[in-house]
């Protein structure tokens, strides 16, 4: 780690463009994820994707497939997916201008 | 908003720090800010080791599916109270903001605490500014090491107590705390230890107020709920300018100044680098430091405090505040209403759950005596605090015959209860296709849980549409 220079805390510091839009994608899309995965397993218990991978036979899941580990995964999922929607709309908003829009 | 004349100063902010470093802010807000984040900070580290009734009193037990939060107990069924409790305190903080601004970020937001709480244990071991600069600057010597170290080592520590306090509130904490100590945690309790912890060293100490800048929602929606009546933290331009510096015991007035002796340490102590006197901006997370630095500064030059102060912008335009205005009255009356609402709901919920499924195996079972037997699975929630005994009972009464003993079933817990609903074979033609099994609790008159639910009967020449 690099020694910390004068520009710590409290004097200002401010990130390039590229780190911000990093940061904004990362965090909104990890709100999103809290969200999605709230609602989604407010309905849905583990259990069923457990009992449905066993398939009746009990222990036959992996050892990471309990319920913490499928809230953990869901999780996961939603935040990837959130991040494909943010950095999708990211490019699709520095899209270049065209000589349509310029007229 | 309250624009000062600050356009002959266009320094940038970044430079004005690297020359002059700041003592640390003391007063009486950035005392009410230390109290603030050590009620909070204490609230989130001890509630896991607070127990209720031989339970945790707080845990959000995901695996079991129900949260326990003192004597109140959710099911997923509930979900409707944890929706209705997150508007309730969006509504708290649109209120709080519209009347106060933005004292949820100043305040009482994890990301200010935290960070506060690692800045503290900064200080702690480098000393204040001028000291961990004049350490910074002579780095990796044995000093720098030792000190850098240290404040690593208690940062770290800080960093996995909050991971560890974090999954405390969703596995039990004592459990927990025995399977950190014999080395047997499991595998994503220790992955959430790790990236709640990563989390919280990450955004308190090196993120800091660029999550503020750049990546909190909040924070940009902020102003739609701000009008010219919100307590805002500002600088009273009126009394400050024109700004500039002087001699000690000069006259302002013959000199033509206003207040402000320009000596920018309102804008040396902001954690956002904004300067106040350029009015409000996004980026003032009303931690109030400014305020705390420019009475020190007003009392040592003899005026009088509160150049910068908590003020509205109607009040700094000399006018009287409105502070029954139709925003808050709005915001007011809806959280009033959804609070009551919430608080009458719980109070009226049904200690009670009942849900039943059938036999998959037989629609129906002809006993020998001729009568007609149909098996159901009862799984009855006990939502209450307290275990309670279990009357099955059939509506309407009379053909139906119930073949199931009253159960026990513990606080917070579910039990599975076959239960077989028999008709008589004199019974069966008047017996409905349509009944409603129902819970009866045995020690509380009136608590009932009902479930409506089909009754099969074997195909008869007069009446063959019964097993559809």
């Amino acid at each position: 780690m690099a020694p910390p220079t004068e520009a710590e805390y409290p004097a200002a510091r401010r990130w390039p463009p590229q780190l911000r839009i990093t940061a904004a994608v990362g965090w909104s899309s990890f709100l999103a994820a809290c969200l999605g995965t709230m609602l989604v397993f407010a309905g849905l218990d583990p259990q069923v994707i457990i009992d449905g991978v066993e398939g009746g036979v009990p222990g036959a899941a992996p050892w990471w497939l309990t319920p913490t580990g499928v809230y953990t995964l869901g999780f996961f999922l939603f935040w990837l997916v959130a991040v494909v929607a943010g950095v999708l709309t990211v490019l699709l908003t520095r899209a270049p201008q065209t000589d349509g829009e310029r007229n | 908003m309250n624009e000062g004349t600050a356009g002959a100063e266009a320094v940038s902010l970044y430079e004005s720090h690297r020359k002059v470093y700041p003592r640390e802010v003391a007063g009486r807000f950035a005392r009410l800010r230390t109290l603030a984040g050590f009620v909070l900070l204490g609230i989130f580290y001890g509630l896991p080791w607070l127990q209720w009734h031989g339970r945790q009193a707080v845990l959000f037990d995901l695996p079991a599916r129900k949260f326990h939060i003192f004597a109140l107990t959710l099911w997923p069924q509930d979900f409707l109270y944890l929706s209705w409790l997150l508007i309730l305190a969006a509504l708290t903080l649109f209120f709080v903001t519209a009347v106060a601004g933005r004292v949820w970020c100043g305040y009482a937001c994890p990301q200010t605490v935290w960070t506060e709480a690692f800045l503290g244990l900064e200080r702690l071991v480098e000393g204040d500014r001028p000291q961990r600069l004049k350490l910074d600057k002579k780095p990796w010597t044995g000093e720098w090491l030792a000190r850098k170290a240290v404040k690593q080592f208690l940062w770290i520590s800080l960093a996995a107590l909050t991971g560890f306090s974090f999954v405390a509130f969703f596995t039990p904490a004592r459990e927990l705390a025995a399977s950190v100590v014999n080395l047997e945690l499991g595998g994503w309790e220790t992955f959430w230890i790790l990236f709640y912890g990563f989390a919280t060293y990450g955004n308190a100490g090196f993120l800091r107020e660029q999550v503020c800048k750049y990546m909190c929602p909040y924070a940009r929606f902020q102003s739609a709920m701000f009008d010219h009546d919100t307590l805002v933290v500002s600088y009273d331009p009126g009394r400050g300018e024109p700004r500039g510096a002087r001699k000690k015991g000069a006259d302002p007035k013959v000199l033509g100044l206003g207040d402000c002796v320009d000596c920018t340490i309102c804008v040396q102590v902001c954690p956002t680098g904004i300067d106040i006197r350029k009015g409000l901006q996004y980026e003032c997370i009303a931690c109030a430091a400014c305020v705390d630095a420019c009475d020190d500064v007003m009392t040592r030059v003899g005026y009088q405090p509160g150049l910068i102060r908590y003020a509205t912008e109607r009040e700094l335009q000399g006018d009287k505040t409105h502070y029954f205005r139709p925003r808050v009255l709005v915001y007011g009356g809806l959280l009033l209403a959804l609070g009551i609402g919430f608080v009458i709901s719980l109070s009226l919920r049904q200690p009670i759950g009942l849900d039943i499924l059938r036999d998959r195996n037989a629609l129906y079972r002809v006993l020998p005596d001729g009568a007609v037997e149909n098996v159901y699975s009862l799984r009855i929630l006990n939502k209450d605090d307290q275990a309670h005994r279990y009357v099955i009972e059939t509506e309407p009464v009379g053909v139906f015959q119930v073949d199931a003993v009253p159960v026990m079933v513990n606080a917070g817990e579910v039990r599975a209860v076959p239960a077989r609903i028999r008709v008589a074979l004199g019974d069966i033609g008047r017996a409905p296709r349509d009944l409603r099994i129902s819970v009866r609790v045995a020690d509380t008159p009136g608590l009932v849980a009902q479930h409506a639910t089909r009754f099969f009967v074997p195909e008869q020449e007069d009446d063959d549409d019964d097993q559809d």
